[in-house]
């Protein structure tokens, strides 16, 4: 598992399960109080709705009891009712309309001794209708009202209905009035949208998710006759439910935000975190006998700054290594060339010092012959010395080749410098002091020849500057050699930084790609360094550090 | 102070009561039913009247004219002798109108389908018409009415949507159907007259297989139910039961072909929401569908004409005139109270525009053979309020003014 999924699951795991914990604190602190405040308010208007249909009942009963003291002093309805006058007949039949809606009933009729009706207001033309058995009902039913199925002519409505009697000439009327039970009786006691008031009928289906609170029962009097019908006060359940899904919905969506931004913040600070020390891996990564100048300079104090330094110390003691390396190789070629030296000169000094022995056996034998017998011999004197002679310029052309001698870069930087012509809009100058290293002025030129050439080749439509300069840096027991190529010029992309040492490596269309590959490879075997500092547009500076050669010593 | 406020009410409701039959005042002048106002002289300036589809437009003539007793008068031409189809008028002495004026405004009438097979001018006062029944009193209907000169003397305005008792100050002629504004205008000493029945409440029953007459028993009952017309129990026989084969063009209407009319729905009797006397009328038929039909006989008749005995309680359901309309043509429900005009000049005239109203009453040639079923016969009040103005009326109902100046 990656340093970061352990991280994003450490915040998850952090931020994600206090969310949650809280919210089902929260949820259920809230279900319960809202519980107990629906319940409290349902059972205030159970109360409420009970005492309502009391009323209302009180109401109807007082709605009929003028009526009736009304309908026994009235002639007119008298004459028509009772004595069967024709004229009247028409007052009577709308009697209980003009009395119905003055009395604020929803229905009233007024039924002879047989259940016919003779008036009826909420149904004019339904006079001479027997309904004998309503009466007769309401008045057995418990508390004298019932609900009652009144017909219209185009519908039918449930009303809470009453009876009165009244008699009119000796014959007895009945006056069954009351109100619509289920808009105007039920949608008065509704107290709030929340709370319900239901009317349930035999025979009705209950609608399953209502909390009742409380049920109100009240006959109904149908086709079947008398039978019980109940009034539930009842609370929205499912407004209840619906709270409830909400808060879960609001803890569902908190978690998810929650998870989400700690995944976020567990990649930003993985990122964070494991970036330097996969840059530091790469680099190392990177690391070989040929490129040893990986940068693991830092100027952090935590523990990635102490790898980098430790990191970057090793590379140090490396790059030393393989140049103390090339060193003894160095030397150990010299050994060979010494033994070599060493057998060629016995071999020509052989000859001398034979002549030598002979002239001295003669000196001490014949003396005076010494000069003829010097004379005879000195051509193999004069061979061997031209043998030595020879030898010598020999090995001192092998002694240059393989040494490095005490080069001035301050003179190769000029030399090259002054090799590139500047123009008006191209300058190419050199700058800083004469400083020593230990090199072939043939490698140091190449270097510089590389480096200003990518330079001047960087400098957009030959406008723009090249400087090349030269200075001593360090201390005098690491005294070092820098030399620094900036340019004007189109720089180099971020992404491509890394990857301008390589072999075969170029951004020019007619480039091979091994310049600073040569350059690079040059520079390690110089045991130095090289840097490349680039910002697109702007232009780049390399920078090349070389160990400084020794102070000469005069004599 | 809710029981002081319901007797104070009551109260009025006993002395209200409901409308009785008005009592007869004005002039009626004689057995031509001619009715006079008042007597407040005019005092130059319009007359009004209040629109009504029982008021002949006060510059409509017509060549001869129909009395309250159905006798045919002179109009703008003397009453021809002779019977059959072929008649010849000659126009009265003094007209301004021509024979070939008649003849030229009467041809997009007879175009149309009216009672007249065809017209010619003999000459500028001889008028040659052959009829399509051997009967004059179609030439007495609005249809062929002749429009003559206004003078600018009456001016007609519409007062639907008001109480029209609030119109009675301000107008000076007026037709009623409601008994109670007959009853208000007497009271305030306006001339009141009775017009004739003129107008028929009908059933139409589509796709009925029952009786097409309900008893009289059960018409008397209906009658009763009424509260805004003078009413009675419709008689019988009426136009729509005679013979119509005479009737020209009346095969070509579209509703030969429709026999099965289109229900949807519940079970409804429709009528015009507008329409007081229908409203009455269709409740009071539901309510007696749904009654004993073992103790009434109003119920058994209901039941009867509606087929309703398969065991559904209809509803009574009012509708705007458009639907009514849309509904009646489609014949969409199981029955529709609405009116007819009875008696008429023209049967043909009349049968074609019930057909075009319920095209699927007619499902055979000879006759109209779907259901329709008398109800109660209504009539209005003819009242003549403030100036000195007279009117006469025909037995259709129609009501006529005559200048004061012609009368005697």
């Amino acid at each position: 598992m990656s340093f970061r999924a352990r991280l994003a699951i450490g915040f998850l795991a952090g931020a994600v399960v206090p969310v949650l914990v809280l919210g089902f604190f929260v949820r259920r602190e809230m279900t319960a109080r809202l519980t107990a405040q629906y319940e409290r308010r349902v059972e205030a208007l159970a109360g409420v709705v009970e005492r309502d249909l009391a009323a209302e009942r009180d109401a109807i009963r007082a709605a009929l009891a003028p009526i009736a003291d009304r309908v026994s002093d009235d002639t007119r309805f008298r004459r028509a009712a009772v004595d069967g006058v024709a004229d009247e007949r028409r007052y009577l039949l709308d009697y209980a309309g003009v009395a119905m809606r003055l009395a604020g009933l929803s229905m009233l009729q007024i039924q002879d001794e047989n259940g016919r009706i003779v008036s009826s207001g909420h149904f004019r033309n339904d006079y001479d209708h027997m309904d004998a058995e309503l009466p007769r009902l309401l008045g057995n039913a418990p508390g004298g009202v019932a609900l009652v199925r009144a017909r219209t002519p185009s519908s039918a409505f449930l009303a809470l209905a009453s009876v009165d009697t009244v008699v009119i000439g000796g014959e007895p009327f009945w006056l069954v009035g009351g109100i619509e039970a289920e808009s105007r009786l039920l949608g008065r006691l509704s107290r709030g949208e929340d709370m319900r008031v239901t009317l349930v009928l035999p025979g009705d289906s209950v609608a399953a998710g209502d909390a009742v609170a409380r049920t109100l029962h009240v006959p109904v009097i149908g086709d079947a006759g008398m039978q019980n019908a109940s009034i539930r006060v009842s609370h929205d359940a499912g407004e209840l439910h619906a709270l409830r899904a909400s808060i879960d919905r609001w803890i569902v969506l908190a978690a998810l935000a929650t998870a989400t931004v700690a995944v976020l913040l567990a990649s930003l600070m993985a990122a964070r975190m494991s970036r330097p020390i996969v840059e530091l891996a790469e680099k190392a990564g990177g690391l070989d006998l040929d490129r040893l100048d990986a940068d693991f300079a830092t100027t952090r104090r935590d523990e990635v700054g102490v790898l980098a330094r430790s990191l970057g110390a090793m590379t140090a003691r490396l790059r030393q290594s393989a140049s103390a390396l090339r060193d003894a190789e160095r030397r150990a070629t010299l050994g060979e060339i010494a033994r070599q030296v060493n057998h060629d000169i016995k071999n020509g000094l052989t000859p001398i010092r034979n002549v030598f022995r002979h002239l001295d056996e003669q000196a001490e034998a014949d003396p005076p012959s010494l000069l003829r017998v010097y004379n005879a011999r000195r051509a193999t004197i004069d061979s061997g010395i031209s043998y030595l002679e020879t030898l010598a310029a020999n090995y001192a052309k092998l002694s240059r080749r393989g040494g490095r001698p005490r080069t001035n870069l301050g003179d190769v930087v000029r030399s090259v410098v002054s090799g590139r012509a500047s123009t008006p809009s191209l300058i190419v100058r050199a700058e800083g002091p004469d400083v020593y290293v230990n090199a072939d002025p043939l490698a140091l030129r190449r270097i510089v020849e590389n480096l200003v050439g990518n330079a001047v080749d960087s400098i957009v439509n030959g406008d723009g500057r090249v400087t090349v300069a030269t200075a001593a840096i360090g201390d005098v027991r690491h005294a070092r050699v820098r030399l620094t190529v900036a340019d004007t010029g189109a720089g180099i992309a971020p992404e491509l930084l890394e990857r301008v040492f390589d072999d075969f490596f170029t951004t020019k269309p007619d480039g091979n790609g091994l310049g600073l590959s040569i350059v690079r490879r040059l520079v390690m075997d110089l045991d130095g360094t090289i840097a490349l500092e680039s910002e697109a547009g702007k232009g780049s500076r390399f920078i090349v550090e070389l160990p400084a050669a020794a102070p000469e010593v005069r004599e | 102070m809710r029981c002081s406020i319901l007797i104070v009410l009551l109260s009025s409701l006993i002395f209200a009561g409901c409308a009785s039959r008005p009592r007869e005042q004005g002039t009626v002048l004689d057995d031509s039913c001619l009715l006079r106002g008042p007597g407040v002289p005019s005092d130059g300036g319009n007359l009004v009247a209040v629109q009504s589809d029982q008021l002949r437009a006060p510059t409509a003539a017509t060549l001869i004219e129909v009395d309250c007793h159905g006798r045919i008068r002179p109009g703008l031409a003397d009453v021809p002798s002779g019977k059959g189809l072929r008649r010849v008028f000659s126009l009265r002495e003094g007209g301004m109108i021509t024979a070939r004026a008649v003849a030229r405004v009467w041809s997009d009438v007879i175009a149309s389908g009216g009672g007249v097979d065809s017209v010619r001018a003999l000459d500028d006062r001889r008028l040659e018409v052959f009829l399509e029944q051997p009967t004059l009193t179609t030439l007495a209907s609005p249809d062929f009415s002749i429009e003559m000169s206004n003078e600018g003397r009456w001016l007609v305005v519409d007062v639907s949507g008001a109480d029209p008792r609030d119109a009675l100050a301000v107008t000076d002629l007026m037709v009623a159907g409601n008994p109670a504004v007959a009853e208000y205008a007497a009271g305030l000493g306006k001339a009141v007259a009775p017009l004739p029945f003129d107008r028929t409440f009908v059933l139409l029953v589509p796709g009925s297989r029952g009786t097409s007459s309900l008893s009289g028993e059960a018409r008397a009952d209906l009658v009763a139910a009424v509260r805004t017309a003078s009413a009675r129990a419709s008689t019988t026989p009426s136009w729509w039961v005679h013979d119509l084969d005479g009737c020209a063009e009346l095969s070509s209407l579209p509703g030969w072909r429709i026999t099965t009319p289109n229900r949807t729905g519940p079970p409804c009797v429709y009528f015009d929401a507008g329409d007081p006397v229908a409203r009455d009328l269709a409740e009071r038929i539901v309510a007696l569908a749904a009654m004993d039909t073992m103790t009434s006989e109003p119920a058994r008749a209901v039941v009867r004409v509606l087929a309703s005995d398969g065991g559904f309680i209809p509803t009574a359901k009012g509708v705007a005139a458009g639907e009514m309309t849309e509904r009646l043509e489609r014949g969409d429900g199981l029955a529709f109270v609405t009116s007819v005009r009875n008696p008429v000049p023209d049967a043909c005239g009349a049968a074609r525009g019930l057909l075009r109203r319920a095209p699927w009453l007619a499902a055979g040639r000879s006759a109209i053979a779907g259901p329709v079923i008398p109800l109660i016969d209504t009539h209005g009040y003819v009242i003549l309020a403030n100036r000195d103005v007279a009117v006469t009326w025909d037995i259709y109902g129609m009501v006529r003014i005559v200048p004061v100046e012609a009368l005697p």
